[in-house]
């Protein structure tokens, strides 16, 4: 009796470090909804409103009803923001509460700001143009902070895209074609 | 010993005493701008004891100029910029701005700032192909944080308005007094004996009119009466017009709870002191507080104080004239041009109760960039290329706008050869 208790306690507490210190995967630690799969959902939710504006309001209004322009300057102008715009005033919310960051990059961007300027942007933007249904997604530091970053393809999706870029005078690219990679979605999520 | 001890002691105690008392200006290093020299008695304006200037500081004074920053902080805030900031710290004021120096408006960083992120600028725009690195703000074209103006497509669009509009298109504020609406009895404390002369100035305002009483300003804590009421009495209905007050110059030193802004506080040349100059600046100062006549509160009050030769030159101008041919009841006409006009714009602001016109009170909101005064006051009666001209042309601001401008500005020909380019090739840009 007194040489089997010892054991127990052993092998009880064996069982209990063994299910405690597990280090497998961010995700499999926290028990939460691994990374991957939170920036799918991200996506997700950007690109159905990105596509219903885009579709919905700028291309039917604009091109279709000829009710209102879209415009850069949109406030003077009383104009339909771009569709780009759109999605960077939603980032801006987004990124206002501190959870995670998106951004909307191309390598042809007409705003240099938007190009492509990370290792990983560029490698994630040349991937989903080879492979759009393939986002590029990896673990990245940056500014001294760890990322889960993920990119998606951000396609033409309608008439009212390609009309405008390969018209713009400044566009890099002129020959988009609906259904064509114009860009990417690049989503950080911030990791400890 | 002793005495070497004994004077530290006492010079240290000095020094102490005059830190507490708000008398700081002897710890000062050198000069500070225009504006901060107002609040530089205090440290503490701007310096958080260990934790040096926090953005916070900064952006509670000048929250309305970076209202629509074109390049608003959180915008780098962002992992894609890491690389950047390393190199230029966007995310914090005194990077480019760093107090007690002398340079206009603190901009203490190189003026080539623009370059590492805009170099693209030659390729796509030939015109500025010979321009320095350093011209993108010097020249007065481009303003890091307002751009509103100044760019290609404003200026294409109204480049070749008339001079001068007819009518005038200045926006209308205030609610309107109803017809036939009469003064309500006063209500004042029964220890107030007789009827002040100052009741019978109350009786033939507009707050008689709209039923706002004595007690409904000078009720202080607990009810009580207040003799004195300060902006805080204002502000419970005039919440708009008293904050963006706080924000300029006039009311700066209030917003850190200072004492009120002096006459000789100011930089600018000012009137002897005297019987008609008012002795501090708040609402009172130019809005007699029962009488509440904007009329003189839009011209007199600020000449009652300010006498630069913009000052003393606006009542034989071309503006003043407006005043002669243009009233209505307790306010000035609709075709008026004063003193308030173009520093305490009128502009669209948005409440709990809807949209109204509201006449902004940050008397320093308008003036930079100069370009700002131009869309939010001159284009209401004046084409683009002349207000441009006029308001970039120094000694045309300071006899208040007698005469022409003495050259054209650049911008406008390039704009012009842009026009050009765009009706040879059919491409907008």
């Amino acid at each position: 009796m007194t040489i089997r208790m010892p054991v127990v306690g052993v092998l009880f507490l064996s069982i209990l470090m063994a299910g405690g210190c597990n280090p497998g995967t961010p995700s499999s630690r926290s028990n939460g909804i691994p990374p991957e799969e939170v920036t799918d959902y991200i996506y997700a939710v950007i690109e159905a409103d990105r596509t219903t504006y885009t579709r919905e309001v700028v291309y039917r209004l604009q091109d279709v009803e000829h009710v209102i322009q879209v415009n850069q300057h949109f406030k003077e102008e009383k104009a339909l923001p771009l569709p780009s715009q759109m999605l960077r005033m939603g980032a801006t919310l987004v990124s206002e509460k501190g959870k995670f960051r998106y951004a909307l990059i191309s390598p042809w961007a007409i705003n240099k700001a938007n190009l492509p300027k990370s290792n990983f942007e560029k490698k994630g933007l040349e991937a989903v143009v080879k492979e759009p249904n393939k986002p590029y997604k990896s673990y990245e530091t940056a500014g001294g902070k760890k990322y889960f970053m993920a990119l998606y393809p951000d396609k033409a999706v309608s008439p009212a895209c390609i009309h405008c870029h390969n018209h713009h005078p400044d566009a890099r690219r002129k020959d988009f074609k609906l259904g064509d990679v114009m860009g990417g979605i690049v989503i950080a999520l911030p990791v400890s | 010993m002793y005495k070497v001890m004994g004077v530290a002691g006492l010079v240290l105690a000095v020094l102490g005493g005059m830190f507490v008392t708000g008398r700081q200006q002897i710890f000062l290093p050198a000069h500070t701008s225009d504006g901060h020299h107002l609040l530089e008695a205090a440290c503490s304006s701007c310096h958080v004891p260990f934790k040096g200037i926090p953005n916070e500081k900064c952006i509670a004074c000048h929250r309305a100029e970076l209202a629509e920053d074109i390049h608003p902080m959180r915008m780098f805030d962002d992992p894609r910029w890491a690389a950047t900031l390393e190199t230029l710290n966007v995310l914090s004021c005194i990077t480019c701005h760093r107090e007690h120096r002398v340079v206009p408006r603190s901009l203490t960083i190189s003026r080539e700032f623009c370059f590492p992120c805009h170099d693209d600028v030659v390729v796509k725009r030939a015109n500025h192909r010979t321009f320095p690195a350093s011209s993108c703000g010097r020249a007065g074209c481009h303003n890091y944080h307002d751009n509103t103006v100044l760019n290609a497509a404003f200026l294409k669009k109204h480049i070749h308005e008339p001079e001068t509009h007819t009518p005038h298109g200045l926006p209308q504020w205030g609610d309107p007094v109803p017809s036939g609406a009469q003064p309500v009895p006063p209500k004042y404390p029964k220890s107030l004996s007789g009827t002040p002369e100052t009741v019978v100035r109350w009786k033939r305002s507009i707050h008689a009119l709209k039923k706002v009483n004595c007690m409904d300003c000078h009720t202080g804590a607990g009810g009580a009466f207040y003799r004195r009421p300060d902006e805080a009495s204002c502000k419970r209905c005039h919440r708009f017009e008293v904050e963006s007050f706080y924000g300029g110059k006039h009311g700066a030193r209030r917003a850190l709870n200072l004492t009120p802004l002096r006459p000789e506080d100011a930089r600018l040349p000012m009137k002897a002191a005297g019987r008609t100059r008012p002795k501090q600046v708040g609402c009172g100062t130019c809005h007699d507080p029962h009488t509440v006549d904007t009329r003189p509160a839009a011209v007199d009050a600020c000449l009652s104080c300010h006498d630069d030769l913009h000052s003393r030159s606006f009542r034989g101008s071309k503006h003043a004239a407006t005043l002669r041919a243009s009233t209505e009841g307790l306010r000035h006409g609709p075709q008026a041009v004063t003193c308030a006009t173009c520093h305490l714009p009128r502009m669209k602001v948005e409440e709990e109760k809807g949209a109204r016109v509201a006449v902004n009170h940050n008397n320093t909101f308008s003036l930079r960039p100069r370009d700002r005064m131009v869309k939010m006051v001159c284009l209401s009666c004046h084409g683009l290329e002349l207000a441009m001209t006029s308001i970039m042309d120094d000694q045309l601001v300071r006899n208040n706008f007698k005469g022409r401008p003495r050259q054209r500005i650049e911008t406008f020909l390039m704009i012009e050869a842009l026009l050009a380019d765009e009706r040879k090739s059919g491409e907008m840009r």
